[in-house]
């Protein structure tokens, strides 16, 4: 890992520590010595208030490149994840995370979650990841719906 | 005093541009401007010797400025200034601060800078200190724009700084008299508002750029924050005016200061987390630090860390010093082992065994309680869960530190040391979401230290357990007691799922906690209709999924609970019962991880219990599709659940590979016969129960019951031809089911199930299947609607392209020598190229890349396709290029390997098709030339994709790159 990258992972760490909304959790995940691994985080997303998402608090990964802040992390949830921008292996379709999109150097972590929170209930059709849940979502929202409250359920807190 | 400012601020734009020429130096010499304040003091000095037509009079202005501009001012001069007026010294500080503020805010647009940094340093930086000191110093009162104006001055410093070696700028006197004034603050003077302001300006810089200030400066800080001076040279005194202002805000409850204070000292301790590593811990020596002050220091710290207030509602210190304790613990366990000193490892472990012992009681829920009776705001109990959680993942950083042995062990030691009515639950619950955190990550099958650890416990499992029970009592409207019942049974039951690898040694202690999750589970069964619906919704939730897990880890020790796990479902499968779907299929799955474990015996057990469950679901669904109304929404919910349930009993119940018990393994082929033979019609019940729910058009159209009904039949389809499985069925039965469905199904919502159905089939089957039988499946389940339903659907499209996609990769065969492969396949494939959905694309372009790229081929395949492709292949660049100019950029990358497979296979065939259709699709001659010739010599994907991008942007008129 260069020394910018260990740098500016520092920094997002003590940032979030410090400051982060309310209901989210992030924190690097750990090697089998206990050391810490600032390169892969676990964190998790809360279903907005008041949305089909609510009560449900869903687990991602955020994989940070060498090259970070050059290049955006890969942000994953579980592999399945219902939803019409989450691609089959779990990749998060979001135009801040692409390279050749909107990302940028500044772009923080806490915008990262909030991103991916946003994007739970305001998916992108025009950005479509998966079939399944694109699908449903354009064409048979009941079934959409049943899906993703069913998976809400799954990721209670 | 906004025309003033932005007289000001126009100025500010004068100065930078006149210091920064493209060169870095100005063409004129006369051109400059070192000091805007020397200016504004020489101009306004002769405000009183001239008349206000002179100062209307233009020439005579000009005539000032032009002496005025670079005319230097003494520092007595620059006092007498600002003690003349108090409305000048704050124009004169209000201009300094717009100048910085500017130059910061256009650095950040324009990162080329670097004389003005020259010139602000050798003359602007000068002027200002010695304003900005006076005005600390002259004791009468500072005004809000002083503030403003330091803030700004550290911000743009802090910024220059990075930029330019001439941003470096000493601000230790003015941060002296800082101080200074910081102390002399007093309820009795000024009520602190001197002490909050300066406090507010250190709180930034040690939040955002803290070693702006120097060694010296922060040791006094530290004298005055903590009333320890590590290197004995502060004055400690000063901290009484600490105790004070704290002792102020405490008692005016000035929560949000107190917030903010404590943010501000955990700040200026982080800074030093590394250094106070070292000095506790390590053989690293130093002259002016000695141990014993440094643990001094550690106690006042702890101390900081244990108000007996409750946080986030009395006191934020131990909230915001978990991050100081965080940092501390990875700054010891970052060390070299070689460097940590001999009494060390010692000291670690005792510092941060108090820790412990001061934030376990933090975080009890009782805290929460108080918070939530308190106030009806949710920001603070928000806070406190927060707090709660960094407090676990510092006990994951501290495990590192003092181990199983004095953490792990330690937690377990005293969850288990009460009983009866000496039992703190609030107690048991904070321990229990810590030991939670650190077995999550914990395989205990494989811990058998942990394992004898919690085994010697006696009580430990009874108080997690009545940790659950108080969770699950009544806690009737009371939002407060429900909230806090909720944690309860969050915490215990994750932890129980946690302890599943251990509970499976452990017989007695699984049923206890078995026994209580049931007795749970059927609370918020019977109490779900009493108004709460989400709050049962979540303990249902919680329950079930601790039930799951222990069903998955415990299987063969759970296997006595069958049959109370068969009536629970009697029950909770009612129609009426207040159970959610979720509840009711991850039970079917728990009893499947049971049923599947009953192979040790004789495998006709298996299939009793099998059959017993698939006889409950029947049950249930025939007695609502027997009634003689329509369906209602409801019911059709039901019978989709009850169906569901079907299939996660399959999933349950599919053969994993891990599976290493030697007696399963000695079992297979006894149970690989009985399933082969299924002596209890299992599968024959559950095709006819699907049949039989299907027979109602309300359902056959209805994709939600094609799509569970076509996971049933092909649970089976991808296990291999040896594994014993209750959901097998034959090519035979899957075809029949799927011919006999499809013309009833709502094909736009329904094929691609089937479709997705059959592609396994043949996956599994390809060996067996005939040529006549794919052309038969082919014609029958996508030939006969294509005209009139599939062409029109792109979703549909895409289907049948997937279907295809899989052949080809399976056994390409069956679809080239199809009897439709070339009189429709390869026609109507083509013209799918101009497609424009995305995910048809996707699957079209896959389709002709696989025609001509296929690993999978036998010669005569090769041969056959390249002829194939020889023949159509100008209609086909054409129908790809023209759908590639008129796609979507995003779309673009989904071309790239099927045309690095044409340039591949038929190099100088596509040279000549590219240059006869890339004119009739768009004018662009040179840019058409350009493609061909890039197309031939770009090797590798990215670059291709480039070439493609460069054409697409060209032909569209788009800038390119």
């Amino acid at each position: 890992m260069s020394s910018l990258c260990l740098q500016r992972l520092q920094e997002e760490r003590k940032k979030w520590r410090k400051d982060h909304p309310f209901g989210f959790f992030a924190k690097p995940t750990r090697n089998a010595d206990g050391t810490m691994n600032l390169q892969k985080w676990e964190a998790g997303i809360p279903g907005r208030e008041g949305t089909l998402w609510d009560h449900g608090v869903y687990p991602i990964s955020i994989e940070y490149p060498d090259e970070y802040p050059s290049k955006p992390p890969k942000v994953r949830f579980p592999a399945g994840f219902y939803h019409p921008n989450i691609y089959p292996s779990g990749t998060v379709c979001l135009s801040i995370l692409n390279e050749d999109q909107d990302w940028r150097p500044a772009i923080t972590l806490k915008q990262i979650v909030i991103g991916v929170q946003d994007l739970l209930d305001t998916p992108n059709p025009n950005s479509p990841a998966q079939e399944p849940a694109w699908k449903a979502f354009q064409r048979n929202r009941v079934e959409y719906e049943k899906k993703v409250a069913a998976q809400a359920k799954q990721y209670t807190k | 005093m906004p025309t003033i400012r932005k007289l000001m601020s126009n100025s500010s734009l004068i100065f930078m541009n006149l210091n920064e020429s493209q060169n870095g130096n100005t063409s004129d010499e006369d051109l400059h401007w070192n000091n805007p304040i020397n200016t504004f003091i020489q101009m306004f000095s002769h405000r009183s010797s001239m008349s206000l037509e002179q100062w209307s009079d233009t020439t005579h202005v000009n005539q000032l400025i032009d002496g005025a501009a670079n005319s230097p001012v003494s520092y007595e001069h620059l006092i007498h200034f600002v003690q003349s007026s108090k409305l000048l010294n704050n124009l004169l500080l209000m201009f300094t601060e717009i100048i910085v503020e500017d130059l910061t805010k256009y650095q950040l647009k324009k990162n080329r800078r670097t004389k003005v940094y020259d010139v602000v340093h050798e003359h602007l930086y000068i002027s200002t200190m010695a304003l900005i000191n006076a005005n600390l110093t002259m004791k009468n009162g500072a005004d809000d724009v002083l503030y403003s104006c330091i803030t700004a001055w550290i911000n743009y410093i802090s910024m220059a700084r990075n930029m330019s070696p001439h941003g470096r700028m000493n601000l230790s006197e003015m941060f002296g008299n800082l101080i200074e004034l910081m102390c002399e603050s007093r309820e009795e003077t000024d009520n602190f508002v001197s002490g909050e302001r300066v406090l507010g300006i250190l709180a930034n810089v040690f939040s955002n750029d803290p070693t702006l200030m120097d060694y010296e400066l922060r040791e006094k800080i530290e004298a005055i924050f903590v009333g320890v001076s590590r290197s004995g040279k502060a004055d400690t005194s000063k901290h009484q005016w600490m105790l004070q202002y704290m002792n102020h805000l405490v008692t005016h409850d000035m929560n949000d200061e107190l917030k903010e204070l404590a943010v501000c000292m955990v700040d200026f301790l982080q800074i030093n987390t590394l250094d106070l590593s070292n000095k506790l811990f390590t053989n690293i020596s130093s002259t002016e630090i000695n141990q014993e002050t440094s643990q001094q220091y550690v106690k006042v710290l702890l101390q900081m860390s244990n108000f007996p207030l409750t946080p986030i509602l009395e006191e934020f210190f131990s909230a915001r010093m978990v991050d100081f304790w965080l940092d501390l613990a990875d700054a010891y366990t970052n060390l070299v082992p070689t460097t940590i000193s001999e009494q060390g490892s010692d000291l670690a472990i005792g510092i941060f065994q108090q820790v412990l012992g001061i934030y376990l009681p933090k975080i009890s829920l009782m805290n929460k309680q108080k918070l939530m009776e308190h106030d009806s705001d949710e920001a603070p109990v928000h806070e406190f869960d927060d707090f709660r959680t960094a407090v676990t993942d510092f006990i994951e950083s501290l495990w590192s530190i003092l181990g199983n042995d004095k953490l792990t062990n330690v937690l377990i030691a005293n969850i288990g040391s009460s009983s009866g009515s000496d039992v703190d639950i609030f107690g048991i619950e904070a321990m229990s979401l810590l030991l939670n955190t650190l077995l999550t990550d914990m395989t205990l099958s494989e811990s058998p230290w942990i394992c004898d650890i919690l085994e010697s416990s006696e009580n430990i499992i009874k108080n997690i357990v009545l940790l659950l029970e108080t969770g699950y009592a009544d806690a009737g409207n009371n939002s407060v007691e429900k909230a806090i019942k909720l944690d309860f049974v969050r915490t215990s039951s994750s932890l129980i799922g946690s302890l599943a690898g251990y509970l499976k040694q452990s017989p007695a202690r699984l049923s206890t906690c078995v026994d209580v999750l049931f007795k749970g589970l059927e609370n918020c069964t019977i109490n779900s209709n009493d108004g709460n619906g989400d709050y049962h919704d979540k303990l249902e939730a919680l329950t079930i999924k601790a039930i799951s897990i222990l069903c998955d880890t415990c299987r063969s020790e759970l296997s006595s609970y069958l049959l109370q796990l068969f009536n629970v479902l009697n029950t909770i499968l009612i129609p009426g019962s207040n159970v959610s779907s979720f509840t009711r299929e991850k039970l079917v799955r728990s009893l499947g991880f049971l049923i599947e474990s009953k192979v040790e015996s004789r495998p006709e057990e298996q299939g009793t219990y099998v059959s017993q469950a698939i006889d409950i679901f029947n049950n249930f669904i025939q007695q609502v599709i027997s009634m003689p109304n329509e369906q209602t929404q409801e019911q059709r919910n039901y019978i989709h659940c009850l169906l569901t349930c079907i299939s996660e009993l399959g999933s349950a119940l599919l053969p994993s590979d891990e599976s290493d018990n030697s007696l399963v393994l000695q079992k297979l082929p006894e149970l690989r016969d009985f399933w082969q033979r299924d002596p209890l019609q299992v599968r024959a019940k559950i095709l006819n129960l699907l049949l039989q729910v299907l027979n109602n058009p309300v359902y056959s159209r209805d994709s939600g019951f094609v799509e569970v009904s076509c996971l049933i039949v092909g649970k089976g389809l991808k296990l291999a031809d040896d594994e014993p499985f209750f959901l097998k069925y034959s090519m035979a039965e899957i075809l029949n089911f799927v011919l006999d469905q499809i013309p009833k199904a709502d094909l736009p919502s329904s094929l691609p199930f089937y479709s997705y159905l059959l592609e396994n089939l043949v996956n599994q089957y390809k060996d067996r299947l005939t040529q006549q039988e794919f052309d038969y499946i082919f014609d029958n389940v996508f030939l006969k609607y294509y005209e009139g339903v599939i062409t029109n659907d792109p979703d549909l499209q895409q289907t049948i392209i997937n279907f295809v996609n899989t052949i080809l990769d399976s056994k390409p065969s069956f679809a080239i020598y199809s009897s439709y492969w070339e009189s429709f396949v390869l026609i109507e494939f083509a013209k799918l190229l101009s497609t424009r959905e995305k995910f048809t694309i996707v699957a079209i372009t896959k389709f002709w890349t696989k025609v001509m790229n296929n690993k999978k081929y036998t010669e005569a395949d090769l041969a056959t396709t390249r002829h194939q492709i020889n023949s159509i292949g100008q209609q086909l660049i054409y129908q790809t290029m023209f759908g590639l100019y008129h796609t979507q950029r995003s779309d673009l990358n989904s071309y790239t390997d099927l045309l690095r497979a044409f340039v591949a296979k038929f190099p100088m065939q596509t040279k000549n098709w590219l240059t006869i259709v890339l004119p009739q699709i768009c004018s662009n001659n040179s840019a058409h030339e350009r493609f061909i010739n890039k197309l031939q010599i770009t090797r590798g994907n990215r670059a291709a994709a480039n070439v493609i991008l460069e054409w697409w942007l060209e032909c569209n008129q788009l800038p390119t790159l």
